[in-house]
């Protein structure tokens, strides 16, 4: 029994995580058709800011809760800066060129940004986990679990709620969405469908900096980060079907809980486990779990 | 046929600008040094080439101390170093390798962090006959499963390490009755744990596994590890993760206290000692793999070695410094004795008879090549727990204990794996000090 | 059925030929590397014309390579033709048992089911300890007909081998190409209903190219492991997948030359990236991809004149 609830647990403060970490590259792609290969150095960037920013804040200031706001606002300045950057001096120009080259120019981004942070931060890590520790645990069912974890969890529900209420309840999702089914309709009705790419790849880019930015206090900040995190993050989407916000929750609630399971029952299987989950849950629905409707071409 | 020309002549001037890297002044000893300059595994080996440089330079200047003061470069030759990533797999690896023999005029390879690249390498370096001197890549198997002329291994293989941990957790925890372990899966993880399980059934019979944990290397998230960790409450816990992995499982475990129901032995903690100072929990068990850095025995090098280091870096060096260190030094050693009195440039033949089976002192201490027909190093090594003085603001080490090389590494000819699971026949403790 | 397109194709091979004598051994594994992952690019060629892009087709590459590696450690068998065949046919029949399942799939979720494939793989090579799990194993050099090879002449030999087998794996996919079935793949791409309206079955199509482009992909792995002389899962991982990827891309669909050319390419500029900027090679790597994608839109082999192109 104790188990289950640690897997339940341990499942959900994974999942959270991965939501955040993947909600952006899913809009990205639901939105702009693009497979941003790069989502994992955005992220990484976020990481970077917060850590820097953190870093510097606490050299002359004790322990607080602005630390949550300087990371808040450390990723929204990386998202912001680079989202345009990249939207503007790339994207723009591959515009109508088809999915796989838009994808395969991401991953050659995803190299130059590699070495971009190389060259402003150095081979060496940078940690700022002043905010982990900041919150104190609590205990579930005998075990002990930081604090931190939930406020991670807390984060990822409002962003969450954020998204389905931006797009559902205002004028700007409304357009989104059209744009979202139909890009040519949506433009012959007037949508501004370039401020609405712009817009869109910016608010991926945030989104992706502030999952970097409250991963920073739990992990040493260094190269590579954004690697490790791209395929895991192409997994939830992929589970959850491409494009789709509630798809990429319930992947990374699926994907956060398979993990869990194989840590406390069988450690062995972690390596492939969410591969296994991918290929067994495209097998039963070939296009994930909240497929986008598709156009059958006569 | 126009075409042809064409991509003939574009391979030519590939070929000519691959070359033009490769022009040198040949009366310098260049020596390649292939590591991770890029990846995850750079922060662990940034030191290593560190302290490569500043060997090189006192190697060049003279300015060494004894035992190897008087004597300028290496065999009356001034050292000239160059770096290259140890990255993009193996194929890349070998055809790189090639081309520092072939192209860029290496005298001498020596670096490396990963056993896949050493494991790869190794072949090739002996068809090309380009003397190849390991620093760091761990694994037993390169000289236990084929024999080199041309390859040597300056430092011990993580036989030691394991053996070495057993052995004080049996003399200082003789109430440990349950293991547990997380593990990086890869095959250095694997290797490390396979090696403690068997070192710990030799030395204390009575102990059995509880839990085991293999999260993927550079993971970072290891919140459902630490609870299944936790769940199982194992007196002791054994963990091989390294650079930004163990920093990452140490802020996420000493925030949950997994540290107050279990000890953890991490061998590879010492890398990140400099930067975690004072959040590394208190008591844990770790090594340098040998006596280096904080458990290094008195001597001038030594002194010379972290002096200059601290002076430069602002930081003790760790062990993956020392190894480096320990490779340009038996390379100098081998060199100034193959070139005699005279000081003329000794051929390569010369300088691997001359380090063949030698021996040599290095800022950790004397190391011996007395494995894998005299290619393979053993030194001493040392155990002890991790502690941080909170006034001088300084990492310390408590509870040391030494053990002798022929106590932890199995002797000539014996495989380690079986060795270890033998009860570690033949091994010679009789020199364990207490600090 | 012989073209000015295939002798053209046999004189490129009768200068690497003949080359072979004056490359040094670096240069022999550099352009011998290029040619196997311009093998691996052949495949995806087939593939890419129906507007599939495979994100795991390392899984066959390290498929191929193990098959070499354990057809001579566990199966004694020495000679470089018989370990190519034996890689060949393990990877194709693994092809065709993973193309019954993806073949229904279609865009990135054909990508992101082939890569899930390739990453178990990886897993569980990773977990081989007998394997040497991430240090994988060395292969030992292999002989041809019975001829034992050492050395800078094995190098020679074994470029040989590959340069030929280059030249007829080629020939042979732009003679499929050329076929009523090798029209069809770009036909899938435009309009896959059409097709089947047509009475051509699209899945089954795309099963025999996927399983003959796993072929392709083994066959390239052995190359390289037998080059090499060791395998590891990395071969496997899914980077190597995104650089044949690359490969693929940057070739374009319009034949054989684009995918050996952007081989080559890839590999020499990885190279003099590799020794020009040895901390930031990646940046020139990115830096030239990135702006091949957004001045040749249509890959390389939109630069060749149209009649090579037809090739």
């Amino acid at each position: 029994m104790s188990t289950l609830i640690a897997i339940a647990v341990d499942g959900a403060i994974h999942g959270a995580w991965l939501f955040l970490v993947a909600v952006g590259l899913t809009l990205v792609f639901g939105v702009m058709k693009i497979l941003n290969i790069a989502h994992g150095n955005l992220y990484a960037i976020g990481a970077y800011a917060a850590a820097t920013a953190l870093g510097y804040w606490f050299a002359s200031h004790p322990p607080s809760a602005a630390a949550l706001a300087i990371q808040v606002g450390a990723a929204l300045a990386a998202g912001l800066v680079l989202g345009l950057l990249l939207e503007v001096a790339v994207l723009r120009h591959l515009h109508g060129r088809d999915e796989v080259s838009v994808a395969l120019a991401t991953y050659a981004l995803l190299l130059i940004l590699d070495d971009v942070m190389l060259m402003i931060w150095g081979t060496d890590p940078q940690s700022a986990a002043a905010p982990y520790l900041l919150l104190g645990a609590s205990r579930i069912a005998g075990m002990r679990f930081n604090n931190y974890e939930f406020l991670v969890m807390g984060l990822a529900i409002l962003v969450g709620l954020l998204i389905w209420w931006v797009l559902t309840r205002t004028g700007t999702g409304r357009r989104l969405t059209a744009v979202i089914h139909d890009r040519e309709m949506a433009a012959a009705m007037g949508i501004n469908v370039r401020a609405v790419h712009v817009a869109t790849f910016v608010a991926g880019a945030c989104l992706a900096a502030l999952g970097g930015a409250f991963t920073a206090p739990m992990i040493p900040v260094a190269p590579g980060i954004g690697a490790e995190i791209i395929v895991v993050t192409f997994a939830v989407v992929v589970i959850g079907g491409m494009g789709s916000i509630p798809g990429a929750a319930v992947g990374a609630l699926v994907v956060g809980l398979a993990r869990a399971a194989a840590v406390h029952l069988y450690p062995p299987a972690e390596v492939f486990i969410v591969y296994a989950v991918m290929a067994g849950v495209l097998c039963f629905r070939p296009n994930g779990l909240f497929p986008q409707a598709a156009v059958r071409r006569i | 046929m126009r075409r042809l020309s064409k991509i003939t002549l574009a391979a030519a001037a590939l070929a000519a600008c691959l070359q033009a890297g490769g022009a040198l002044a040949q009366e310098k000893l260049r020596i390649a040094v292939v590591t991770p300059l890029t990846g995850p595994l750079a922060s662990v080996n940034v030191p290593g080439q560190n302290a490569a440089r500043i060997l090189a330079e006192a190697i060049n200047a003279g300015t060494l101390p004894a035992p190897y003061s008087g004597r300028r470069g290496m065999g009356g030759a001034e050292v000239e170093l160059f770096f290259l990533d140890e990255n993009g797999g193996n194929a890349k690896q070998v055809s790189e390798f090639r081309g520092l023999a072939e192209r860029r005029g290496a005298d001498v390879v020596m670096g490396f962090g990963s056993a896949a690249t050493c494991l790869a390498v190794a072949p090739v370096a002996e068809e090309l006959k380009v003397l190849t001197v390991m620093s760091t890549c761990a694994t037993p198997r390169i000289f236990e499963d084929a024999s080199y002329e041309y390859v040597f291994r300056t430092t011990a293989h993580t036989t030691m390490d394991s053996a070495a941990l057993a052995l004080y957790v049996r003399q200082r925890l003789p109430e440990v009755r349950t293991v547990g372990h997380i593990n990086p899966n890869f095959a250095l993880g694997q290797d490390s744990w396979r090696d403690f399980a068997a070192a710990m059934k030799s030395a204390m019979p009575a102990t059995r596994v509880v839990a085991e944990q293999w999260p993927t290397m550079g993971s970072g998230q290891y919140t459902a590890e630490i609870s299944a960790l936790a769940a199982r409450r194992p007196d002791l816990i054994h963990t091989s993760l390294t650079g930004t992995d163990m920093e990452a499982f140490m802020t996420q475990m000493s925030a949950r206290g997994l540290q107050e129901q279990s000890r953890i032995v991490a061998p590879l903690l010492e890398l990140a000692i400099n930067r975690m100072g004072r959040q590394i929990p208190e008591g844990i068990i770790f090594t340098a793999r040998g006596t280096n850095g904080l458990f290094a025995p008195p001597s001038a090098l030594n002194t010379w070695f972290t002096d200059i280091y601290r002076g430069r870096h602002n930081e003790m060096p760790v062990f993956t410094a020392y190894q480096y260190a320990a490779t340009l030094l038996a390379l100098k050693a081998a060199y100034d004795k193959a070139a005699g009195p005279a000081g003329a440039r000794p051929a390569t033949r010369d300088v691997i008879a001359a380090l063949r089976s030698s021996t040599f002192e290095a800022p950790g201490g004397t190391i011996r090549m007395a494995l894998g027909n005299g290619h393979q190093a053993i030194q001493d090594t040392a155990v002890g727990e991790f502690g941080f003085d909170r006034r001088a603001n300084v990492t310390t080490v408590r509870n040391v204990t030494v053990f002798p090389a022929a106590c932890v590494n199995p002797p000539a000819g014996a495989r380690s794996e079986a060795w270890l699971r033998d009860g570690m026949p033949g091994a010679d403790c009789s020199g364990i000090v207490n600090r | 059925m012989f073209r000015r397109a295939d002798l053209r194709l046999a004189a490129a091979g009768a200068v690497l030929l003949a080359a072979t004598s004056l490359m040094p051994g670096w240069l022999l594994v550099l352009a011998a590397t290029a040619l196997a992952k311009g093998i691996v690019a052949l495949g995806l060629l087939l593939l890419m014309r129906a507007g599939l892009v495979p994100f795991g087709q390392a899984m066959f590459y390290c498929l191929g390579g193990y098959a070499a590696g354990l057809g001579s450690l566990w199966l004694g068998i020495r000679d470089v033709l018989l370990l190519l065949l034996l890689a060949g046919l393990a990877a194709g029949a693994a092809g065709w048992v993973v193309g019954l399942l993806i073949r229904r799939y279609r865009g990135i979720f054909f990508a992101m089911l082939s890569m899930a494939f390739s990453m178990i793989l990886y897993g569980v090579l990773l977990k081989s300890q007998d394997l040497g799990s991430s240090d994988g194993f060395s292969v030992p050099r292999p002989t041809l007909l019975g001829l034992t090879m050492t050395g800078t002449p094995a190098l020679r030999i074994l470029f040989a081998v590959t340069v030929l087998l280059t030249v007829l794996l080629a020939w042979g996919v732009s003679a499929y190409l050329r076929t009523a079935m090798g029209q069809i793949g770009p036909a899938i791409r435009q309009n896959e209903v059409r097709v089947s309206y047509l009475g051509y079955e699209p899945d089954r199509l795309i099963h025999r190219e996927y399983a003959a482009s796993g072929l392709l992909a083994g066959v390239a792995g052995a190359l390289v492991a037998m080059l090499v002389g060791q395998v590891d899962p990395g071969m496997g991982f899914w980077m190597t997948s995104g650089e044949f990827v690359f490969i693929a891309i940057l070739a374009g669909t319009g034949g054989i030359w684009g995918s050996l050319g952007a081989a080559f390419i890839l590999e020499a500029v990885h190279a003099i990236a590799f020794d020009v900027a040895p901390t930031y090679w990646r940046l020139i790597l990115g830096g030239t991809l990135l702006v091949m994608i957004l001045r040749f839109p249509a890959g390389l082999s939109s630069l060749a004149p149209r009649r090579v192109r037809r090739a």
